[in-house]
């Protein structure tokens, strides 16, 4: 607008002075949308009107690089999927392959893969909640749950040799048996973790600033949640009652004790609440698990080409961002057919325009963070 | 179950423990370790083995719909049963609102692509229910640009994942409010997951093609280099 | 116009506006060196230490980067407002330092007496608030002329939270200018120093009016919003090199200014505590002008660590309720204690 503009209408003042929508770009760098993610955002004022995801920045053809693989050697790729909580992806893919083969994993091997699983999302939920945290302004808490999230990297780089992305498991159990102090490093962290996520609570569910920016923000009802396929703790903060560890136990989940948190209104701080609760619950279950560890084989007969049988099988695990699924068509041969990873993040981010309308723009970085996203999942 | 492997097209079903490489012959056997299996004459469909199984969706579904929808055969026990497409948004309604399925959630959407099949394209849809915790595989065979009715209507959820079945496959369903591309840029051509596309995309092509063979080297002058990089923009 | 005259009015300023612009530069430096390592030791981690040792080289180094760096002025921006923007940011939180009075006068081995203080403007506090008030122009301008969607939109909101923060700001401020009867610098420390517990006791809600509005009139959690790093980034996003260090110069200027400011209002300024200072100034008038710029400086720091304290704890505002604090909440409790302070000086202190 500038002043010769506004000179020249001066008398239909009213056209100069309207106001319109205006379309802001989150674009694809930005230091809120965790990886490459882009928004386009009607807005009136700073009220959402409308929002447009446009995603696949980050896409790499993961599905078609797993065809060209044997069963086995395709396993690496999918932790690549959610970086972040890469030892549920290889969970996935791997017991998919499995329920297809029809192997009998031993117990020591399932029980062993629960302690990694959990303490993989643990990691991941620190993660998450040190950048929501950053997102929303609370500086500090990134910075103690990176450091929680250290002594989880170091087990990890103990027990499978490699921090953030290991290739945990082999199709048929697991690699390798504990090494010797790992179970005691692990109980001491066990020991701790309770008393820092005390810390993190202390400073964010009791703030007046952080209640007063997460209540009643994002908020989606259960049966819209459903409608649009969403799971974890998206779908969990809404009040509905799905974790696929109890409703479809894998791996000797249903021999743990262990609660599932549910929100009431499915705004940001029922979710945050949420994934806080599910980290002790976790650590509930590595206890359970470390204290009841069976004697056994590590991993059950698998042979050495592994050529499945032609058909198809579909695998979920709960990964830390939700419910992860694997499908698999054998054609017989030692490569898959296809495999489609139903990722998470993907159909959770379907409901963010829902979840952001009508909110002030700032709310939809703050729903951006509790939807916890990893772009290398959406986009695969 | 796990050692018999029916391998379509070999003459013999070798045991599975059997590696590559030479391996001592199993008295079961009748011949020494077998050469690679014989290259069947004409290309090879794509059938899933194994047995039908059944639960209370699948009895639900036989009651109502009788012979429109078969049960599928599934080598680790699921409930698969494949669908006219003529019939599916009923088949997928009736089985999100009657009592006895209850399938309110759609776990996942996708297609496949089997060049050797008669029809050459497979959605399957896999459905999950809250209350019963049952869940199954709606299957449904489609011809190379032949149209899918969109299940936008009974699970908004199936927006995104319609999508990326569109963009990387290539299904068309129609009826959907937005089908644009999602995951590939909008000027790509071609649908990656085809299994005649080339995992390294036209740009494999090319260099197969010996497009290019040699490197381009730039002028000096910047208003030339600028129109050949121009003109090679688009490659690849 | 004679040598003396021209001392008086012209030199000996010139002298004091040069022995306080050098410190003044260095502590807002290293303020910055400051809030890193104490940020850093509240995230349990260690802030700039390779730089020097205790990293204290690191602020030369950073503003030495800073200066070396390409003048970048975008294309769709206005070029002259673009420049000259950040001078409206820069100046104003320096000429504030200008009527603080930070000792008392300081006697020459000769006999005269020189006020600690650049100019004992009696209108001080007054000025300080009006001059301060031009930084908004430096937003402003930045926002606008950067010729881009997002500096527009964080520079409105500062603006506008700006602007909602002066009210409560200057009311409270007011209220302590009640109290004392002047607006005077001087004559407000000298006020405090007959009670017990300066103006904290008296001035209570004024003080924490006080401290609300500084942390949102300078910006900082949580009220950093227009700043907001992680969401729409802020006014100076066309800003690098110079340009962008003079708006973070200002901005720790500002923070300076307000905790010096903070001090002398509510603080007792250069009064030093538990101590009876008439009784030491006329036995000792040197040491009790050097320690009472000590005791201002501890009480300035109060305020710094208290600033970055938040800053390390709490979340951020979001737009909406950061000016629904500034209106609805903060000023009818400025009024309120307007109202208090007056009845509280009409029949207590008489």
């Amino acid at each position: 607008m500038t002043a010769d503009r506004v000179a020249e209408k001066v008398s239909p003042l009213r056209e100069v002075m309207e106001t319109r929508e205006f379309e802001l770009n989150l674009g694809p760098q930005h230091p809120a949308t965790h990886g490459v993610y882009r928004a386009l955002v009607k807005l009136d004022g700073e009220r959402v009107l409308a929002m447009e995801s446009v995603i696949g920045y980050l896409h790499r053809g993961i599905e078609k690089w797993a065809e060209y693989r044997t069963w086995q050697q395709a396993t690496p790729i999918f932790d690549r999927l959610d970086y972040v909580g890469a030892v549920l992806n290889c969970h996935g893919y791997v017991g998919a392959v499995e329920k297809l083969l029809n192997v009998e994993i031993p117990k020591r091997a399932q029980y062993i893969r629960v302690v990694l699983d959990e303490l993989q999302r643990i990691a991941s939920h620190l993660v998450w909640l040190g950048t929501h945290g950053l997102d929303i302004g609370a500086q500090s808490v990134l910075f103690y749950a990176i450091r929680e999230r250290e002594a989880i990297m170091d087990l990890f780089e103990a027990m499978l040799g490699q921090r953030l992305l290991p290739n945990a498991y082999p199709i048929g159990g697991v690699r390798f048996d504990f090494p010797k102090g790992w179970v005691e490093v692990c109980r001491r962290f066990l020991e701790i973790m309770p008393k820092r996520i005390d810390e993190y609570e202390g400073l964010l569910t009791g703030n007046r600033i952080w209640r007063q920016r997460t209540i009643g923000v994002g908020v989606i009802s259960a049966k819209d949640a459903i409608a649009l396929s969403l799971s974890g703790p998206t779908l969990r903060g809404s009040g509905v009652n799905f974790d696929v560890r109890k409703a479809m136990p894998y791996s000797s989940y249903e021999d743990f004790d262990f609660e599932v948190p549910l929100g009431q209104n499915g705004d940001v701080f029922d979710r945050y609440l949420c994934r806080v609760r599910e980290m002790r619950q976790s650590l509930r279950i590595i206890q359970q698990a470390l204290d009841g560890m069976p004697e056994g084989e590590l991993r059950g007969k698998v042979p050495k080409i592994i050529r499945p049988p032609v058909g198809e099988a579909y695998f979920t695990v709960e990964a830390a961002k939700g419910q992860l699924g694997f499908y698999v068509v054998s054609d017989g041969t030692d490569k898959p057919y296809r495999v489609h990873v139903k990722s998470p993040s993907f159909v959770n981010l379907q409901g963010i325009e829902t979840m952001c309308k009508g909110n002030l723009i700032a709310d939809v970085v703050a729903v951006i963070g509790s939807l916890d996203i990893v772009l290398g999942e959406v986009d695969r | 179950m796990s050692d018999e492997k029916e391998q379509p097209g070999s003459p013999v079903a070798p045991p599975a423990e059997q590696a590559s490489t030479e391996a001592p012959a199993k008295p079961a056997a009748p011949k020494p370790p077998a050469p690679k299996p014989a290259v069947p004459a004409g290309p090879k469909k794509w059938e899933s083995t194994g047995e039908v199984a059944e639960n209370g969706a699948t009895a639900a579904l036989k009651a109502k719909f009788g012979e429109a929808v078969a049960g599928v055969k599934s080598p680790c026990k699921e409930a698969v049963v494949m669908v006219a497409k003529s019939r599916l948004i009923e088949v997928l309604a009736f089985l999100r609102d009657d009592p006895a399925c209850a399938m309110d959630y759609l776990s996942d959407l996708t297609g496949a692509h089997f060049p050797n099949n008669d029809k050459k394209f497979e959605v399957a849809y896999h459905l999950y229910s809250l209350e019963h915790k049952h869940s199954l595989r709606v299957k449904v065979q489609l011809d190379d640009g032949e149209p899918c009715p969109t299940a936008t209507g009974v699970w908004p959820g199936a927006d995104w994942m319609e999508r990326e079945a569109h963009d990387l496959l290539g299904v068309v369903f129609e009826g959907h409010p937005n089908l644009k591309v999602i995951l590939l840029p909008e000027e790509f051509e071609g649908h990656p997951l085809r299994k005649e596309f080339p995992l390294g995309g036209k740009q494999e092509e090319a260099i197969r093609s010996n497009k290019y063979g040699k490197p381009v080297y730039l002028p000096e002058d910047i208003e030339e280099a600028r129109k050949i990089i121009e003109e090679h923009r688009h490659d690849g | 116009m004679d040598f003396a005259t021209l001392m008086q009015y012209v030199g000996w300023p010139l002298v004091k506006i040069v022995i306080l612009l050098i410190p003044v530069f260095t502590v807002v430096a290293y303020m910055v060196w400051f809030e890193r390592r104490l940020l850093a030791f509240f995230q349990s981690r260690l802030g700039p230490n390779r730089v020097g040792p205790l990293g204290l080289i690191q602020p030369i180094a950073d503003g030495l980067k800073l200066f070396l760096k390409e003048d970048l002025v975008p294309l769709n921006a206005r070029p002259f407002l673009f420049k000259i923007a950040p001078v409206f940011a820069f100046f104003p939180a320096f000429v504030g330092f200008a009527i603080v009075s930070w000792a008392l006068p300081w006697v020459t081995p000769s006999g005269k007496v020189h006020p600690f203080v650049v100019a004992d403007v009696n209108l001080g506090i007054l000025f300080v608030l009006a001059i301060s008030s031009l930084s908004i122009f430096g937003i402003i301008l930045a926002g606008w002329s950067s010729g881009s969607k997002y500096p527009l939109f964080g520079s409105l909101r500062s603006a506008s939270q700006m602007l909602a923060y002066e009210v409560p700001l200057t009311l409270s401020v007011v209220s302590v200018v009640l109290l004392a009867g002047s607006f005077r610098l001087s004559d407000i420390v000298a006020a405090q120093q007959k009670l017990g517990w300066y103006y904290l006791f008296p001035g209570i809600l004024a003080f924490g009016v006080y401290l609300v509005s500084a942390v949102a009139e300078s910006n900082r959690v949580p009220f950093d919003l227009p700043e907001g790093e992680s969401e729409i980034i802020g006014f100076h996003t066309e800003y690098s090199g110079m340009r962008f260090a003079w708006y973070f110069v200002g901005e720790y200027a500002n923070v300076t200014l307000i905790s010096v400011l903070g001090t002398t209002l509510f603080l007792g300024g250069y009064d030093i505590p538990f101590v009876n200072d008439a009784a030491l100034y006329a036995a000792h008038p040197e040491l009790t002008s050097i320690l009472g710029v000590c005791a201002f400086a501890a009480k300035a720091a109060l305020f710094a660590v208290f600033f970055i304290w938040i800053r390390a704890t709490w979340p951020r505002y979001r737009y909406d309720q950061l000016l629904k604090i500034g209106w609805i909440v903060l000023l009818p409790i400025a009024l309120a204690n307007l109202v208090l302070v007056a009845l509280f000086k009409l029949w207590i202190l008489r």
